[in-house]
Formats: C-alpha cells, structure tokens, sequence
C-alpha cells in the first residue's frame, strides 16, 4: 500500500501541487495521487525520498504514450512533469532551442514556427503530449523518411536521476563528442532509466511549401515498383506512407477502389517542390505501366495530410503493433497479412521498414495473439521484430510488449539495474520485467554468467 | 617502456601467437615504435605486442586471453587520432584491424552496408560509385582513417552539417565486451527494441567495447552541387558571413573557412589559385535537386556581399570543385610549410559566437605571441585554430599550451565545448570536469563501469578516472583537420 501522508509531506516539502490520477490512467499507473513539482529542484526532493523508501514513481508527461509496455503493478506515486516547463533558451539564429521537459510539443512547435523553424519530427497528440514525453517514447512519424527521428535532433539533455541527482550530457552546440552520449541513451528508455528535464535540439528551417502525390496501387508488383523506385526517383520525397484499404477508408471515409495508397510528400523550395510533383507523377506511371493512379495533394491540404497520417498511431485500439523489418519485404508483410483470418489497419513508413498495425475490429483477445505472434515471426525473420502498445492487453493475454529477446536484452537490464538500482522508475514496465520481452527459441544462453560461457556472434 | 613484466610478455606473446597466428603478431621494439601513438604525439606509451585478428572470434580469444593475464588492452584503427585514443596508457595489447577490413555486404534497397572496422571511410564511397549511393560522413582523414575509428569517436567532417556525424549513419554493431562477451546492437533494420546502445557505444572512444562490425546507413547522392569561393578582405567579414547564412535558416551542405596563413601554405602545395592578400575564404556548397538550387546561391551570394565579400568564385566543374575539395581537406598537409611544429585545437562554439570566437583567438595569438592558423568547419561552429610554434624552445611551448587552454576555455564560457570531433582521448582528459559537474561525470563512470569494471580495456581514455591527470608540458605535433 502507498503511504498516503508521506506524499502529502513531500508534496509539501516540495511545495508540489497533488492532483488525482485521471480515471483512465489508472489501469496503467498504479498511483491515486499525481504530485506536479514546479521545478526541477522540486522533483530532485521527490525522487530523492521515494528512492530512500523504494517507492516506485511512475513519471508522466502528457498521458499519450503511457499504454506502452506493461501495466506498473506495485503501487507508488505519479510524477507530473507538466510544471517544469518553458523556453531555457532559443538562440535561433544557432538554429538550436533549448526547453524544459514539460512542454508540450506544440508549445514547442510554435515558438519555433514564430522564426520560421521547426523540428521535423511528427508527434501525434502535440497539444496534449509535452516535449520530454515524446523523447522518452522516440516518438516519430511519417517524416521520419526524409528527417530522421528524435536521436538525430537531441544534442543535450538534463536528467534527473532514479537518486535525485540533476545530471546532465551532450550540449548546446550542435557537433559536440565530449563524454558519453548519454542523450541516445534516455531517448527512447521510456522514463525508466531517469527523469529527462531538459533537452537541447537543434532545429530546421521551416520548408517554403509542402505537397503530396497520392498513389493507389491494386497490385503487390505496383507497390513495390512505386516504393524501390522512389529510391531511384529524380525526386528526393520526404515520406513515403504505406496504407492499406481500410486504413485509408479511416483516414478519408471515401471507399476509393483501391487496395493500397501511397502518400508521397515533398517539402522544400516552392520550385522544386512543384518539379518534384511532376517528376513523380511522370516515373510513376512508368513504374507501372500507368497501371497505378496518382493525384496530386496541394497545400495547404498536403501539410495537413501527414498530420492525419500521423495520428494514425493515436487511434483507440486495444492493442496497436509496430514492426520493424527490411524495407525491402513490405510486400511480403503484405501478403503474410493476406493470409491472416482477421482483418488490420496497416500504416507504414515503408522505406524505412516501420509499419503500424490495428485490428479493424472488435475480435477476441485470442484471435488476436495468435495473429500478432504470426506477425512476429514474421518480423523477426525479416531481421527485426514486433513490440506492442497496449499495457492492459498485454497484462490480459500474457503478449509481450518489448518483442522477441535480442542479443543485448541482457544488457540492456543491467543498465537498467545499474540506473535505477532499487528499480523505482516505471518499475516492471519497460525491458526490466521478465515477462516483457519474449524469450529467444533458440538455446542460446540468455545472459553470460562467466566470460566462458559467452556466445559468440549470432 | 613497458608496463608488462617480461615473463608475462612471453607468455602473452606465445598465446596471441596461437591465436592469430605468428604472422598476426608484431613485437620486435622497432616496429611497435609506430604504435606507441597516434596523430597526437604528446603522450607515447609502446604496447607490449600488437595483434591483427581476422574476425570476431579472435579479438574475444584475445580478450580473454588478457583478462586471464591481467593485461591490458586497446582497439586501433589506422592511429589517425588527433586527440591520444590510441596510446597505451598503461602498454599492453594493442588489437588493431587491419585485416578486418573487408565491405561484407551492400544492400541498396534497403540502404546499409556491413563493414568490418578496418575497412576505410573512403572505400564504402568508392565502392558504391556508380550505384547512386555513398556514406555520409567525410572526416578530411578518409582515405586513411578506418570506420572502427569513425564510430569511435563519432567522426564529422566537412558535409556532416547537412548530412550529420557517424552516429546519424550507424544502424547497428557486432562489439567485444571487455570481458570477452559478444552482442550485437541494433541491427539492418531502424528502432530495434529496448535502449539505444548503438547510439551509446559510438563516440565511446573504445572505452566499452570493441566493435567487430558496423551496419551503416547509405545516403544518396545529391543531384547537383554548387560549390563557391567566397574571398574575404577580414576575417570578421567572413566569420560574419557564416553567422548570417546559418541566421537566415540556410543549411549549406558543407561551410568551411580557411585563413590568410592557410591559405598561403595550402597555395604554395597545390597551386589551387587561391588569393594570397585575402585574409579569409569561405568554401560553401549547397546540394540537392538541380531546381532551385540557383536561388539558395543567389540568397548566400547577397549574404556574401553584404559582408563584403571581394568576390565570390564558382567551381566550373567537377575537376575544379574536386581540387578544391582536396585543397581543403589536405590543408593540415601543408602546414609543415609554416612551421617545426603545430597544435590543433578542436573547440565548437555556437556558430553566432563565431565572429566573437575569432576576434578571441587572434587576441591570443599577439598576447602571446604565437602564430595561429585557422581552418575549419565554420557552419557547425566546430574551429580549429593551429598553433605554430619551434618545439625546441621551451618558452614557445609553454606559451602555446597557455594559448590553447585559453582557446578552450572560451569555448566553454560561450556555451560551447571543448573537442567537436577529435574526441577526448588523453589529450583532453583535464577539460571533462570542466565542462561537466561531478554529477555528470558519476552518471558516465557508472555506465563505463558497468561496461568495462576493471577499465582493462583502453585505461586511461576519456573519464578522469583512476589515471594520474598531467597537465600537459609539450603541445605536441598535431594534424588539424
Ligand atoms: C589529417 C587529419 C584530418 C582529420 N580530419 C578529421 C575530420 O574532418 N573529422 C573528424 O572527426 N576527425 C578528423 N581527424 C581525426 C581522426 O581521423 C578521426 O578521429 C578518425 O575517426 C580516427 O580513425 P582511425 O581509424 O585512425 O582510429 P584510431 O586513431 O586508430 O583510433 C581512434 C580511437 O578509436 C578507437 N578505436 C579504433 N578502432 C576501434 C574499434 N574497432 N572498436 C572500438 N574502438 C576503436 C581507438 O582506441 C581510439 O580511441 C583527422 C585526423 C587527421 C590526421
């Protein structure tokens, strides 16, 4: 049980606001009561007594990204992020900005948009979802294809560790090698290696114009000859999103009578933007014979149709899969969905070998495992592997979230371990949880108990 | 010196033998003289042995091998390191990858190529000539330094400020755990589950772990280029330039400065046809689609001449652009041409600190009355300024070495820091408490610690930990970029 009056001296001591969990949090965080402390000093006192009683401490941002992993099962206290926020500061003509954690991503958006910057990094949800959140979840979306992700803008970082400390790597300058790069590190380690408080990014000019050429496909050999050709394209596009019908069908309500659509996006200079829609429009048909149609999606719609596309993560579902795999075997993912019984929402950053996966209906719990493990092995078999949002499925059916084990998931846990030694942050919700990641088939030894019994390269 | 008894020299001698093979062994003292340092002559320490292993088995028999010895050891590249990396702080092995240097695999469709570490940066390029492809990451030493050295100390060059350093174009690593431990990280596919150790074993200067295979990201190539010449009467003219083409939310492919020193020596070398009164050149080049590209010159030519540029040359073709490409990135080539000895420095500032930054160093240049050049990566606010000097008078050197900490110093109080693509090594051991708080530094020793517990692997690299800390006496005779 959490003691009730000791987070109500520490808020005090902290002069942290206590707020309840909302109701909807609560089959993820095991906490009743949410303490905001209003600055950084404040969550150091925090964290630095709930490790003095191992009480575990379930950070939160803006909500969105909590069904990932599993459920927190022990009870502790929730840690709002959303009252260390503000611009540290935006020397924008260094093209970097430096903000507090618990900004949301469109508070952050617009002060860079005021210069004409931006950060070209798609967070779903950026009104709700705040700056620290989406770093610690590696959020990305369909720009991916032409601007990377979280772990190429992140230059310098502020943590607050499982022990209270303010611990800080990288910098404000945007070619720095000193020390460890601790900032790829905390990206992505969903809140379970420290706290992230503070973040440096460096920035892009925000493009002159966005457009989009809309292709529709009814044959495997179309898809791939459109995805393999935008590789060799004249064109450089800066997405390239997948969608099957019915993920189409959410996304638009109009039933167009085609099986796969693929929205190709170019920003950049007005001119060469206009020539990049041309061009593509000319290759496509020749990619496949005319077979496959194309539009042309002009702004401002363009910019708003990737914003859709990138939602497509923020659906309601029970359980939403991502896979990473090879570009190359998009179609096959494609035909190993085919011979599946039920039916799913595909969304993929194709050429980048992510693809988002929802059950397009209401099916049962079973059907739905069994499915997703086939997918698994088939993402696995495709060199890489399949993880899940949706904590409470997970907690239901037994699936692991974090994919089949790897060769450095050992590692990985003694990291952990060696972060958050009494294992208060999210504790039993990321890799640290045995049941969280499946276990390999192969007899290879999960972690090397004496230099002896090492493996060697799988 | 060696650090080794000598029994136990024998012994590792005969071990490494039946490991990698007599021919894979060198320990005569005349030949291990050359891998007692690196591009950084300041520290020199001689292994007891050097070994090349030919795959990933052998580095771990080697590695288990020297913790049943308690020897140390040390991964090597092609030693081009301007920062110590690769000194035997405390003798040892020396593993060096030589012979694991082949391009394992290429895979266009789904962009990668798997190198082993002794493959050099430039053969990836050449490789993939024709295919439309190429690796990114230019250092000015890449037709000689090797991707194991790259990905340790996470190498920029001059187009990694469009295109990004080395761990923007790694996807994944086969790696040595200095307990003889192999794991691969990441892999051909992007966001792999869990933490990113990739991205935390690069630039770990092989202080972790030995890397055995890298998985790299391929780009493709642009389609045109527009690469110019901008002549500048003042250095402040032209540092302004840099500031305002960054400011107006340009991303040049590549922006590199070279000074009136410089530029002589680079002159008088490879007969570009610099102008030798100007006091400053800035290289700039944009890339991309052919369309448009005329108005991104267009907009840096007007920045150009409203800092009052002489004049602005365009490279007419390919050959010209390419000499003068080689101009620049064989630069530090030249400075023999200057002077007995040389010192580079490798600060980055915030690039609008550039103008500032300069004015500094050509203050501490006539306050202490030692010659400095500059060359350098000016759009990624990442300088070099060398330092000339005659390293048999013991008064120069030591006003060098006050020269260069003031150098960094400034680095630090404007917000920037102290090594941009060099690394920490030896060399900058000093400056890690200076710019990161005990704090910091506890959060670095723990995650070197949970890697490399007995610091057998690469001692005395990177942390101040457990090694004695010298300040330095001998600036060395250092390359700059
Ligand atoms: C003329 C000149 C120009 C240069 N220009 C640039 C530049 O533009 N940009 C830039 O970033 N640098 C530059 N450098 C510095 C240097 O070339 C880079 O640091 C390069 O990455 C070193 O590669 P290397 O193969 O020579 O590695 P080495 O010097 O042999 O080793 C460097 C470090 O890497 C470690 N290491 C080597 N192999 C492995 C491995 N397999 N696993 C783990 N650790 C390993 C070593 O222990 C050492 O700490 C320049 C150097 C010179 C001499």
């Amino acid at each position: 049980m959490i003691d009730e009056a000791w987070i109500e001296t520490i808020a005090a001591q902290t002069g942290s606001e206590r707020v309840e969990v909302p109701p909807e949090w609560a089959e993820l965080v095991p906490a009743t009561v949410q303490v905001v402390p209003p600055g950084v000093e404040a969550l150091q006192g925090i964290l630095a007594a709930a490790n003095e009683r191992r009480c575990p401490v379930y950070p939160v941002g803006g909500g969105t990204s909590l069904a990932w992993g599993l459920p927190g099962e022990e009870p502790g206290l929730a840690l709002s992020l959303r009252g260390i926020n503000g611009v540290v500061d935006y020397p924008a003509r260094d093209m970097t900005i430096t903000v507090r954690a618990g900004n949301t991503v469109s508070e952050v958006q617009e002060t860079l948009a005021r210069e004409r910057q931006r950060l070209p990094i798609d967070v779903p949800n950026a009104d709700t979802a705040t700056i620290g959140g989406a770093v610690a979840a590696n959020v990305s979306g369909p720009r991916r294809f032409g601007f990377g992700t979280f772990r190429d803008y992140v230059i310098g970082i502020g943590v607050v560790t499982a022990d209270g400390k303010l611990a800080r790597a990288g910098g404000r300058v945007v070619k720095n090698v000193a020390g460890y790069d601790l900032c790829k590190l905390y990206t992505g380690s969903f809140g379970s290696l420290a706290i992230i408080v503070e973040l440096t990014f460096k920035v892009h000019p925000m493009p002159e114009k966005t457009e989009a050429v809309l292709v529709g496909c009814s044959r495997f050999e179309d898809v791939e000859a459109v995805l393999a050709g935008s590789l060799r394209s004249r064109t450089r596009p800066v997405v390239l999103e997948l969608l099957n019908r019915s993920a189409w069908q959410e996304l638009d309500s109009v039933d167009l009578d085609r099986d796969w659509s693929i929205a190709v996006v170019f920003e950049g200079f007005e001119e060469a933007v206009a020539w990049q829609v041309e061009t593509f429009l000319d290759e496509v048909r020749r990619w496949t014979d005319g077979r496959a149609r194309a539009e042309v999606v002009h702004s401002p719609n363009a910019a708003s149709l990737v914003q859709s596309l990138a939602s497509f993560t923020q659906r309601p579902t029970p359980v939403l899969a991502k896979l990473n795999y090879r570009p190359s075997m998009t179609v096959g993912l494609l035909e190993e969905l085919s011979r599946l019984r039920g039916t799913w929402l595909l969304s993929a950053h194709a050429n980048n070998g992510i693809a988002w996966l929802a059950p397009a209906a209401e099916r049962s719990d079973g059907e739905i495992v069994d499915e997703l493990a086939q997918l698994r092995r088939w993402a696995v078999s495709a060199d890489g592997n399949l993880v899940v949002r949706g904590a409470s499925f997970c907690a239901r059916t037994g699936f692991a979230p974090w994919g089949v084990e790897r060769g450095d998931t050992w590692l990985m846990r003694r990291l952990k371990q060696r972060f958050d030694p009494h294992g208060i942050l999210n504790r039993g919700r990321f890799v640290d949880h045995p049941r969280a990641v499946e276990p390999r088939v192969q007899d290879q030894p999960e972690e090397p108990e004496t230099e002896r019994t090492a493996t060697s390269t799988p | 010196m060696s650090a080794t008894a000598s029994d136990k020299v024998d012994l590792l001698r005969q071990r490494v033998r039946d490991i990698v093979g007599p021919d894979g062994v060198i320990d005569s003292p005349v030949d291990l003289v050359v891998y007692e340092c690196d591009g950084y002559t300041l520290e020199k320490q001689r292994p007891d042995l050097v070994a090349f292993p030919r795959n990933t088995e052998q580095v771990r028999q080697l590695i288990l091998l020297c913790n049943e010895l308690d020897v140390p050891f040390m991964p090597r590249g092609a030693g081009t390191s301007l920062a110590g990396g690769t000194v035997p702080v405390a003798g040892g092995l020396v593993i060096c990858f030589s012979r694991m240097n082949r391009i394992l695999e290429i895979n266009l469709r789904d962009r990668y190529a798997v190198v082993e570490p002794g493959v050099v940066n430039l053969w990836i390029t050449n490789r993939l000539r024709g295919t439309g492809y190429h690796y990114a990451p230019d250092p000015s030493s890449q037709g000689a330094c090797t991707i194991g050295g790259n990905v340790a100390t996470n190498s920029g060059g001059p187009h990694t400020l469009k295109y990004g350093v080395t761990v923007n174009h790694v996807l994944g690593l086969t790696a040595v755990l200095p307990d003889g431990t192999a794991i691969t990280t990441g892999g051909k596919t992007e966001d792999n589950p869990g933490y990113d150790l990739t991205g935390l074993l690069v630039g770990s200067e092989g202080t972790l772990a030995i890397v055995t295979e890298v998985i790299v990201r391929i780009t493709r190539d642009p389609e045109s280029y527009r690469t110019l010449l901008g002549v500048f009467d003042s250095i402040e003219d032209a540092t302004n330039t840099i500031s305002d083409i960054i400011g107006a939310g340009i991303v040049p492919a590549a922006l590199e400065m070279m000074d009136r020193p410089i530029i002589r020596a680079v002159e008088e070398a490879f007969h570009f046809g610099f102008p030798l009164d100007a006091e400053a050149v800035l290289i700039i080049e944009v890339d991309g689609l052919e369309v448009g590209l005329d108005r991104e010159v267009d907009r840096i030519l007007e920045l150009c001449r409203k800092n009052r540029a002489r004049e602005v040359r365009r490279a007419r073709d390919d050959a010209e652009r390419a000499a003068l490409w080689k101009s620049r990135k064989q630069a530090f080539g030249a400075i023999g041409r200057l002077a007995s000895s040389y010192c580079t420095q490798d600060g980055v500032v915030p690039r609008t600190a550039l103008p500032h930054m300069l004015r500094f160093i050509s203050e501490v240049s006539k306050r202490h009355d030692v010659p400095i050049a500059n060359v350098f990566h000016a759009g990624d606010g990442n300088i070099h300024p060398i330092l000339l000097f005659d390293e048999r008078d013991q008064d120069q050197v030591q006003r060098v070495l006050k020269a260069s900490r003031e150098i960094l110093e400034e680095c630090i109080r404007l917000g920037g820091s102290v090594t941009g693509e060099h690394g920490i090594g030896v060399e900058k051991i000093n400056f890690m408490p200076k710019l990161f708080s005990p704090e910091d530094l506890a959060v670095m020793v723990a995650v070197h610690d949970l890697f490399n517990p007995d610091s057998r692997l690469s001692p005395g690299k990177m942390l101040p930990i457990g090694v004695r800390c010298l300040e330095p006496t001998h600036p060395g005779r250092r390359a700059p970029v």
